[in-house]
């Protein structure tokens, strides 16, 4: 223990100020690459998690319509969907997608954003959905519209 | 109800102050002071009382009209009633207190009537304020008298100047000093959101004409803040507590509300703006338009400048006392880049954030990472400079005299903070971090999306650990230089003799010892003398001492306070 402590002692505060800004200069230097690669994700209407996030994406952008199209006509919703907490900044991450049978059913990682970066919350929504006509439709009490009756 | 509120508030603070000052001062918890909560509590709600009943009154002989929805007949009955019963009993009460504290000294150097002239004087000043500003921007808005506003101004301005003769005429500088300060605050945040909107409108109107609608609200809304606060700040900041004794309270004030809160907000708004240009030169503008990206550019603008000026302003009045003390100049180094530090730090744990969000999959929609990437360094940009040059300070003083500097006060206590807040930081992120790791093992749905979910516990973890790792190194290199012994001091120190706080103040200073005054009353006591005092002290370390001065000078006894 004296061996290490005295061996910490040695470390001078310069040589691990300069590791730490060594270490954010590549840290920024790989975000800043992984950044510029990164594009929006296809979203494939033909899946549960697809439809999930394609709803969410027209409902938040404003556009009813879509969104409207992708809830199960008996939530009894119609565009233009008033009444509603409507979000303006989220972020969704995928965290399971399950198809049994006609039903699916998928959990979402959302962040939401009010004044900035460092206002931000997140929580999980489970999104159930049902196979119509070969193409899925979100049902229950989807977020953030829930329902419309 | 609210009076109900109001005075079980009141009472209640005042037994808070009874108790606590009992202990602080080991005086017995007896009946005076138990009457003392209760009359000065009675008349706090019985001003309150009749000056809400005399500010109805007066509005409605100034022409103002009950809203709607207001039972006119109930509200006037409850104004006749405020008025006709408080007016009295507050005057009886009040002249009571008068006959009390000419009877008796000691109820004027009671701290519950500190405490009541404090609140009397704060409460009536804070509501005329807020009645001025709505007075004025209703005049400049509207072009309209607003006669409940302005009777709200009168008869609360005549309740503060009441009180403020009183405490002027009664209170010493030490008692009056919290409620000098604190008036001070009311008054900076005032004038400086009054300053801020005056200027952030001003801006847009020049910079964005037709934007903002209608154009004259923001202006009238800046003017009637700027005109409160301003006559407030005068009064109480630059004619009284700018020239109080340069004391721990009043450095306080100055250096964490002045230098520190105008420094936070003129980092915040410089972030922000560097921020929202940053986004547009590179980032991601997500389809606005020039005009819908920087609606904010002007306010964010006004209130770094004001930011900077509240800085500059406090920080000049700490640079005169700062001349002569050494210890103020580095407490001001250690608290600026503290804050400075913090933000640096913030724009660590960010690219953190950024990192994961960029290498997991995931949809954003109006956040993008690019975005986030570009907060990280915004933070970056504005808080190292900022730390650098206040640190290099620091680490000059530390080579040109290693032992004083390492042994500061201020030096232990900011390292000591930085290990303790980033410690607090590292343990509530990693719970955080935790959770989200062990709730998707528990569903089995360990992904991404648990990385993803955990990068806000992973980024905080991960700056308090650099803030750690510097710091850590800076501890124990400070632990290898030599620090001198300090001198020999007592365990503990009773002077007895005249009353004389300030002197109980230096003592603990000096010695670093627990001191304590017991005024002598059967004999009319010398002044003390400090240097005498300190010099009487010399010799007896590890001991309790009781210090008597009587008419022969110092006599020094030993005692043990253990049996």
């Amino acid at each position: 223990m004296d061996g290490g402590e005295a061996g910490l002692s040695r470390v001078p505060p310069n040589a691990v100020l300069g590791v730490v800004a060594a270490l954010v200069v590549v840290l920024a230097v790989v975000t800043a690459l992984l950044t510029t690669q990164r594009e929006r994700p296809e979203l494939d209407p033909g899946t549960p998690e697809g439809t999930v996030q394609i709803f969410i994406l027209a409902f938040v952008e404003g556009d009813d319509d879509q969104a409207v199209a992708l809830l199960d006509p008996a939530l009894g919703c119609s565009a233009p969907l008033r009444d509603v907490y409507r979000p303006s900044r989220v972020s969704l991450s995928v965290v399971s997608s399950k198809i049994t049978g006609e039903e699916g059913v998928v959990v979402l990682d959302v962040t939401e954003y009010s004044g900035g970066l460092f206002d931000s919350w997140s929580h999980r929504e489970d999104f159930y959905l049902i196979r119509a006509d070969g193409s899925w439709l979100i049902t229950g009490n989807p977020w953030p519209v829930y329902s419309c009756k | 109800m609210t009076f109900l509120g109001v005075a079980i508030l009141a009472l209640l603070a005042g037994l808070i102050t009874v108790v606590v000052n009992a202990g602080r001062h080991r005086e017995s918890l007896d009946a005076r002071n138990v009457r003392r909560v209760f009359q000065y509590a009675v008349l706090y709600a019985l001003v309150v009382v009749s000056a809400i009943g005399a500010t109805e009154l007066l509005g409605r002989l100034l022409g103002a009209e009950a809203p709607a929805w207001q039972d006119d007949s109930y509200a006037l009955a409850q104004a006749l009633t405020f008025v006709l019963v408080g007016v009295p009993l507050a005057a009886l009460l009040a002249w009571w207190t008068w006959r009390s504290h000419r009877a008796s000294p000691a109820e004027t150097r009671s701290p519950l009537f500190t405490t009541y002239l404090t609140i009397a004087a704060l409460t009536g000043l804070v509501v005329a304020a807020a009645g001025l500003q709505v007075a004025v921007f209703e005049a400049i808005d509207h072009a309209e008298f607003d006669a409940q506003a302005t009777a709200r101004f009168v008869v609360w301005a005549a309740v503060w100047l009441g009180h403020w003769i009183v405490a002027r005429r009664s209170l010493d500088v030490a008692a009056a000093t919290p409620h000098l300060l604190l008036g001070s605050l009311v008054g900076l945040v005032l004038a400086a959101t009054g300053l801020i909107q005056l200027l952030g409108t001003s801006l847009d109107l020049l910079l964005r004409p037709g934007a903002v609608v209608p154009p004259l609200t923001g202006l009238a809304r800046g003017a009637g803040l700027l005109t409160a606060g301003g006559l407030v700040w005068i009064r109480y900041w630059v004619l009284s507590a700018s020239r109080l004794p340069r004391q721990v309270l009043w450095l306080a004030y100055v250096l964490l509300i002045g230098v520190a809160g105008g420094l936070i907000m003129a980092i915040a708004a410089v972030s922000m703006l560097l921020w929202t240009i940053l986004v547009w030169i590179v980032g991601d503008r997500l389809d606005q338009t020039f005009a819908q990206h920087f609606d904010s550019t002007a306010m964010q603008t006004a209130t770094a400048v004001i930011g900077v000026v509240i800085w500059w302003y406090h920080r000049a009045a700490v640079g005169q006392s700062a001349a002569e003390h050494r210890e103020i100049r580095r407490t001001y180094d250690y608290l600026v880049g503290g804050i400075a530090l913090i933000a640096a730090a913030s724009g660590v744990g960010t690219i953190i954030v950024a990192l994961i969000e960029a290498a997991t999959p995931g949809l954003d929609i109006g956040m993008p990472t690019i975005n986030t990437l570009l907060a990280a360094l915004t933070l970056l940009v504005v808080g190292t400079p900022v730390w650098w040059f206040h640190w290099q300070r620091l680490k000059a003083a530390v080579g040109a005299d290693p032992a004083a500097e390492v042994a500061a006060l201020s030096r232990r206590i900011y390292l000591v903070l930085l290990f303790g807040v980033a410690g607090v930081a590292a343990v509530v992120a990693l719970l955080v971090a935790a959770y989200a790791f062990f709730r998707d093992l528990v569903d089995a749905q360990l992904g991404t999306a648990t990385l993803r979910a955990m990068r806000y516990g992973l980024g905080v973890l991960v700056a308090s650990a650099a803030v750690s790792a510097y710091h850590g190194a800076v501890f124990r290199q400070d632990r290898q230089i030599d620090v001198p012994d300090r001198p020999s001091r007592p365990r503990s120190v009773v002077l007895i003799g005249a009353h004389d706080p300030d002197l109980v103040r230096r003592i603990r200073q000096a010695t670093d010892s627990p001191a304590e005054l017991w005024v002598r009353t059967d004999a009319a006591a010398e002044q003390w003398d400090e240097e005498s005092v300190l010099a009487a002290l010399d010799g007896y370390s590890g001991k309790d001492l009781l210090v008597i001065a009587d008419e022969t000078g110092l006599r020094v006894l030993e005692v043990d306070r253990r049996r």
